[in-house]
């Protein structure tokens, strides 16, 4: 199989990080980017993209890790560079803070995010509901930007990318050899996972730009995440709800919320209200499988279900994806060999 | 009771206030006025990024160490207050670097989270070896001095833009006390050889990515000589340039390039930032700031000047316990002419 026609479904983060990864991985292939939304219109552009881990009930700790650390390093490395503020990378430090002591208090990513350690006494002080908290400096990956820059890169390897609704994989398998399926919320129906559902986040995106720091309540409801030229304030965690139509009783509760953290917020101006919806799973579905259809075979690689973790894996998880249609390459290329003989 | 403030910097406007504060009550006859010839945005406290934090060694000089903390403490104090954004006062966190370790400075416990650089934080700037994590305050002269200047208004005190060419000026049309907040222009008051200006050059940029300050120090050179990078609400400043003696306030062709080249160094994103400005100003330097009453004799009178000037680069950090100690020898003054039972406020 001289050049490998390799489909990623979906443009969110995932499917342009993914392709992306893919081109680098198997630079013999030739890619396409299908999607029915581009930036500024994926669930990813509402995310605030920070790099704080969700953790996956049922993916083993020493892989999020892995995957955090793979992802963690390669935005490390961008925001670094000269490259940094077109790819809309960059540290961001501040605080979670917790009601009550966490019964762990070192999560997982602790020696992964840059100087972690707990909040001292004179710290906590500014959150009196508060009486535990950490300390750390983190990374941000700013959408769209981020999304864009994605993209730029991946035309510069020559990958096409087509606004196109996928209703169903096979409609792929006559012009691709290989289909990655990154399309997050929208797996529940193109390929029936019922193990995927929806949280619906709605957030703020606020001027507010002298609010350099992130605070975060450790509930994971309620945070404030600078960004370049907007902070995201959040937010809702609604399981099973598929509404994208911003409430204005959740608005006014966000906002008050995060004025209680942060009161100075009571300035902030020109409030955007946005509603995404976390493709959610138990663990991320990152795995091959043969598709197959009257005697006709598509192999198909999924990576979806990255839920509130999407950014704080993305990397790590593109790789694992980027191997996997190697892999899918290789079985492709033996089979042929073998019809050869 | 007329007492006449000389400048309008973050010095002259916060000792007023102070006064004002702790007097107007128990002094009915209480008149504040302030007198300069440059007014917000035209003050060297404008041009000031307003990053709270003194310089690294505070050379024994503990009363200073004191000041600085009583202004860090009270503007922690307004940070959840409505006020906070009116002001320009925020947290922001960041990174002083060293090419050799250092010890800690006078100021470690002052500010919040202080800690030392992880190797891992190293990585982000090659060429230092060492450094400091932190989180401080901003205070931004450009937002804070109108506030100040409100607060004075709504107190009725008067503003008059003229420069004042002597003490006797005042005296002779009736001040009682004046008191002297004139910064780098002390020296045409009343001639003061320690006073001189430590000149500085600033570029502001457009890079909202940016949410650090960095502070690097190149021991040899001296404070402010290597670059910094400071994040405003607005615009981040780059600077890095402190040339002792130097009276210029034009811009140098060679001090833009110095900053504009090492600040890229140290963040090579920044060659993409736009830039909206330039600036120049005169720290007002002296060995120690000069905080302190003289009696003058004009004739049979007494009168009464506080001296409160030579801040350098940290009039901004060390501004309210500087206008507490000044309102604390106005009240000596008070208490002598027998204005006043005791001076108001803690004792210390």
């Amino acid at each position: 199989m001289a050049s490998p026609k390799v489909a990623v479904v979906g443009a969110g983060v995932i499917g342009l990080s993914t392709a992306l990864c893919i081109t680098e991985t198997c630079p013999s292939c030739s890619v396409t980017v299908l999607s029915d939304q581009f930036s500024p219109n994926t669930t990813s552009d509402v995310a605030a993209g920070m790099l704080i881990p969700h953790t996956y009930p049922d993916t083993p700790i020493h892989q999020q890790k892995q995957w955090f650390k793979e992802t963690f390093t390669y935005l490390f490395a961008i925001s670094n560079s000269a490259k940094a503020s077109e790819a809309g990378i960059h540290l961001v430090s501040g605080w979670q803070v917790f009601k009550s002591t966490p019964k762990e208090e070192l999560p997982f990513w602790s020696d992964i995010v840059l100087g972690f350690r707990p909040m001292s006494e004179a710290e906590l002080q500014k959150f009196p509901q508060h009486r535990f908290g950490q300390a750390f400096t983190t990374l941000k990956c700013d959408c769209p930007p981020y999304l864009l820059w994605l993209e730029k890169r991946l035309k510069a390897t020559g990958t096409q990318m087509y606004t196109r609704k996928v209703a169903d994989l096979w409609e792929l398998h006559s012009e691709y050899d290989i289909v990655v399926n990154c399309t997050g919320t929208g797996a529940q129906q193109l390929v029936g996972d019922k193990q995927l559902f929806p949280v619906r986040g709605q957030v703020l995106k606020v001027h507010a730009p002298w609010v350099k720091q992130f605070i975060r309540d450790g509930d994971g409801l309620t945070y404030i995440y600078p960004g370049i030229h907007r902070v995201t304030l959040g937010g809702t965690r609604e399981k099973g709800s598929w509404s994208l139509s911003p409430d204005a009783g959740t608005t006014r509760d966000i906002f008050d919320r995060c004025c209680t953290l942060e009161p100075s917020l009571q300035g902030a101006q020109d409030i955007e209200v946005k509603v995404g919806l976390r493709p959610s799973r138990q663990c991320v579905r990152l795995q091959r499988e043969v598709l197959s259809q009257g005697g006709v075979k598509l192999p198909v690689v999924h990576n979806y279900g990255h839920g509130a973790g999407g950014f704080s894996v993305h990397r790590g998880t593109a790789k694992e994806a980027a191997h996997l249609v190697k892999e899918c390459i290789s079985a492709l290329q033996g089979s042929s060999s073998r019809a050869k003989l | 009771m007329r007492v006449a403030v000389i400048g309008a910097g973050v010095v002259g406007l916060s000792s007023a206030l102070c006064i004002h504060e702790q007097f107007h009550s128990l002094v009915p006859s209480l008149e504040l006025e302030v007198y300069a010839d440059h007014f917000t945005p035209h003050t060297t406290s404008d041009g000031a990024a307003g990053l709270w934090q003194p310089y690294l060694s505070d050379h024994g000089n503990l009363q200073e160490t004191l000041w600085n903390k009583e202004t860090f403490d009270y503007l922690l104090g307004h940070l959840h207050s409505p006020a906070a954004k009116e002001m320009g006062l925020f947290l922001i966190s960041g990174y002083n670097l060293f090419t050799e370790p250092v010890p800690d400075p006078s100021w470690k416990n002052i500010v919040l989270g202080f800690r030392n650089l992880t190797p891992k934080e190293l990585e982000l700037f090659p060429g230092y070896s060492y450094g400091w994590f932190n989180t401080a305050l901003m205070l931004e002269g450009r937002s804070y001095l109108p506030w100040l200047t409100n607060r004075l208004t709504q107190r009725g005190v008067k503003f008059f833009h003229k420069k004042v060419e002597s003490f006797q000026e005042l005296f002779s049309q009736g001040v009682d006390v004046v008191l002297n907040c004139s910064g780098m222009r002390s020296g045409d008051l009343q001639p003061d050889p320690e006073l001189q200006p430590g000149r500085g050059q600033i570029i502001k940029v457009l890079a909202p990515w940016v949410k650090h300050f960095i502070i690097t120090h190149n021991l040899k050179s001296g404070i402010y000589n290597s670059p910094y990078v400071i994040p405003g609400s607005e615009f981040t400043v780059l600077g890095g340039i402190y040339q002792h003696g130097n009276w210029s306030e034009e811009n140098s062709a060679k001090d833009h390039k110095s900053i504009w080249d090492s600040c890229c160094q140290l963040l090579p994103a920044l060659q993409k930032a736009k830039i909206v400005g330039e600036w120049s100003g005169l720290r007002p330097a002296r060995p120690s700031v000069r905080l302190e009453r003289e009696s003058i004799r004009l004739g049979n009178l007494q009168a009464e000047v506080i001296h409160n000037y030579g801040h350098g680069g940290f009039g901004i950090t060390i501004h309210w316990g500087c206008a507490m100690a000044a309102a604390r020898l106005f009240g000596s003054i008070l208490q002598e002419k027998k204005q006043l039972g005791t001076p108001p406020g803690p004792r210390l």
